[in-house]
This record gives C-alpha cells, structure tokens and sequence, in this order.
C-alpha cells in the first residue's frame, strides 16, 4: 500500500459536502444515509446533499485517504449487512480540525473588523 | 423494543421513543406506490452515471435514497415527494456531468501512464541503439558505401555525418524517458511527496533541454554539446533523487530501488569525469567497456522500471 504523506493543508480549503461528511463522521462511523441524515440536522435543513453528492464525495475522500470502510457494525440485529459503514481516518481528522481551525480564523477576522456587529456578534 | 417499532406507525412511536440511527431501515412501513414508483425511477437515473461508479455506488445510492423517500413521505407525504424529487434531480445532473468528466479524466491519464511505461521500455532498447551505432562502425559503413574520402575535408565530413546518425536513437531514448518521467510523476508523484514531484519535474526540464541542444547539435553548433550532456545529466539526476525518495515513501507496489539504479550510472560517471579533470588536468577517457556498462545498466533499469509503470495504472 502506498503512503500518503500529503500534508493535511494540502487539502484545504475542503468543498461544503467533504467538511460536513468529515464533521458527521467525527463522532464515529456511520452509513450513508445516517451521514446524510446528520449533516441535515447538522445544518438545520441548509445544506442537503442528495446521493449523487454523498457518494461521489465519499469516493474522492476514499482515494484520497480521509475517510475508509469498515466492516464493524454497532448492532448487526438492527442493521443490514448491505449497507457500508465509513470512519474517518488519521489523516481524514487532520483535514477536519484543519478547516475547522481555518474557518475559526476566518470567524476571528471578522470579528476583528466587526463585521459581525450588525446581528451576528 | 424492536416488535413496537413494527406494530405502530413511525410518527407516533418516534415521539414515545426516539428511534435508534438505524431502525429507519429495518422498520417495514407499508411501501406506497408512489415510493416504489420513485424508487424504480431512481434506479434508471443511476444508469446515467459511469459504470464503475454504478457498479460501485449505485445499489447504496438507491437505497439512500429510498430511505429519503421513506422519512420524506412520512413526514411531508406526497408534496414532500415533489420537494425531494426536486433537489434529487438537481443533484443527479450535477453529479452525472461530474462522474462523467472524471471518468474521462481518469481514462485520459491512466492511458498516459500506460503509455507512459512502454515509452520507458522503448527508450531503454533506443539506450542500446544508441552504444551499438557507434560512430566508428558508422564510418566504416559510410567508406564501404561511398567509399574512402581522399582529402581531410571529406573525412571531416563523413565524420560529422557518423556523429549525427548516432544521435539519432540517443534522441528518441531522451524524449521517451522525459515521456517517462511525466508518467512517473503522474501516477506516484502524489503518494511519493513534493520533493519527489521537484526531483522529476527538474528531470523532465533536464530531458527537454537536452532534446533542445541536440537539436543545436544536430544543426551543426558543436557547443551544444557540453550543454546537452550536463542537461542529460540533470534528466538522470532528476530520475536518481525521485528513486531516493521512492526508497524511502515507497509509493510504487514493488520495484521502488528501480528509480534510483536507472538514474544512478549517467550521474555517476559524469561526476567521476568532472572530479578526474578537476584533479589531473585532463579528461577522462571512458573505454567501451564501460560505457557498455553504463548503457546496458541504463536500459535494463529503465526498461524494468516501464514494466513496472505500464503495469500500474489504476
């Protein structure tokens, strides 16, 4: 297997539908439907990816290493045995505070120029 | 707990107990046409995206979706269904063109690696060409053909004309290996880092500049030569410090020592040639055996090293 020694800013700034799958993914594994399901709740209904999205996003973050298949399932009476289960990996959670500090900076900019006086701060 | 969930509608239990992530799909609620019909026009969208991601993605996409079906019609029923479809379809667009795009990216450059390594298996039998049209051997020819030159001048050019046609495969095994070069960096550039990327990038412009001088060369500029060989130099270095690196990331499946032993010889014995002159005064005087060495090390590297690429496209 080759190794992957991108550094985790290589990936950065990430597209809306990798952050939130990563973000979903965080507090650990979950299925397709239960990633879309979290990033729906997760938003309040702002963004809703369909399958397309889902899976065309989980297959880049497959190749690129920030997220793999497991086999374990929480509860297999409850479950399918159909249905794949995505975890995040090392470097997946690398990615992930790496934007969500990006992001953080971006907050703190705009406090700092006080954009976000009017409703917001 | 499971049994309840079976017995009584979705809505009602879920405001008694919250329901677990995943009893959305065990539960069997009755399948309203209007689902199945959804669901059956899913399935012939998926035939729109690439068949690799179909085969791979497309029965959980189906089923993704007839979940969304499932908790959109219990929650919102059939106006619901209309709002789902909606962004479903936006989303299927989007994602088709996608997909497809990147299929052909992914064809596109898998073909180039292939081709890629079969270029590096073609310059490595061009490398051999290139000791075997030795330019004496040229020459004789061209006296057996033309017949002995009878002034200094005639020798002068049948001279000139033996150095150029043994350039010729010299040529053709440097294009190819900058050919090479590009594919390696394509399919492990990634995985082997960014000083890896550098080291083959500086080959290719090495590659590239020494095709330029001999093109100089072979307009008659006898200048270009020292130029030509240390941009060679360069190409090979380039090839020497990915194969260090590949040593160490390991990004190739096997053959990772290949990289460094091809690019290793024309460094070496040009290094050896500058230190030597550097101490003595005087150039040193490489004898056909070891340039035999040099080349036939070379080609049986390099070819393996193709072998190795052509192989490896995915």
């Amino acid at each position: 297997m080759a190794t992957t020694t991108q550094p985790p800013e290589s990936f950065l700034p990430l597209t809306p539908a990798v952050f939130h799958i990563l973000l979903a993914l965080a507090d650990g594994e979950k299925h397709g439907y239960a990633i879309m399901q979290e990033v729906e709740t997760n938003t309040g209904g702002a963004v809703n990816m369909g399958p397309g999205t889902l899976y065309g996003s989980i297959k880049r973050m497959l190749a690129a290493g920030l997220i793999a298949e497991t086999d374990e399932r929480p509860d297999p009476t409850l479950d399918d045995q159909r249905r794949r289960y995505y975890k995040l990996t090392g470097l997946g959670g690398q990615v992930v505070e790496a934007e969500a500090q990006r992001l953080a900076a971006l907050v703190m900019l705009a406090k700092a120029k006080q954009v976000m006086a009017y409703g917001l701060g | 707990m499971y049994l309840i969930y079976r017995l009584y509608p979705v809505y009602r239990i879920s405001r008694i107990y919250p329901l677990p992530e995943d009893a959305m799909f065990k539960i069997t609620t009755p399948d309203p046409g209007l689902i199945s019909l959804s669901t059956s026009t899913y399935q012939l969208l998926l035939t729109f995206y690439p068949n690799r991601f179909r085969r791979e993605y497309g029965a959980h996409m189906a089923q993704v979706f007839r979940d969304c079906c499932l908790n959109t019609y219990r929650q919102s029923g059939s106006p619901g269904m209309l709002a789902l479809w909606a962004l479903t379809l936006f989303d299927w667009f989007k994602t088709v063109i996608e997909e497809q795009l990147n299929r052909e990216t992914e064809m596109t450059n898998s073909k180039f690696i292939r081709l890629s390594g079969w270029a590096m298996i073609v310059a490595a039998v061009s490398m051999l060409l290139t000791f075997l049209a030795d330019s004496d051997k040229i020459q004789r020819g061209l006296y057996q053909v033309f017949g002995l030159p009878t002034t200094t001048a005639g020798y002068e050019s049948y001279q000139s004309i033996s150095d150029r046609v043994a350039l010729m495969p010299f040529f053709f095994a440097i294009l190819l290996i900058t050919v090479g070069l590009l594919g390696l960096r394509a399919r492990y550039g990634e995985q082997a880092g960014r000083a890896a990327r550098m080291a083959l990038g500086a080959g290719v412009l090495g590659g590239v500049a020494g095709l330029v001088n001999m093109g100089v060369l072979f307009m008659g500029l006898e200048n270009a030569w020292t130029l030509m060989i240390y941009s060679i130099g360069v190409m090979f270095g380039g090839l020497f410090v990915f194969g260090l690196i590949a040593l160490r990331n390991k990004p190739m499946p096997r053959g990772n020592a290949l990289p460094a032993l091809a690019g290793f010889w024309f460094p070496f014995i040009m290094i050896r040639a500058e230190v030597y002159h550097l101490v003595t005064g005087v150039w040193l005087n490489v004898s056909n055996w070891e340039s035999f060495t040099l080349f036939a090390a070379v080609s049986f590297f390099l070819a393996w090293l193709g072998y190795v690429l052509q192989g490896d496209t995915q």
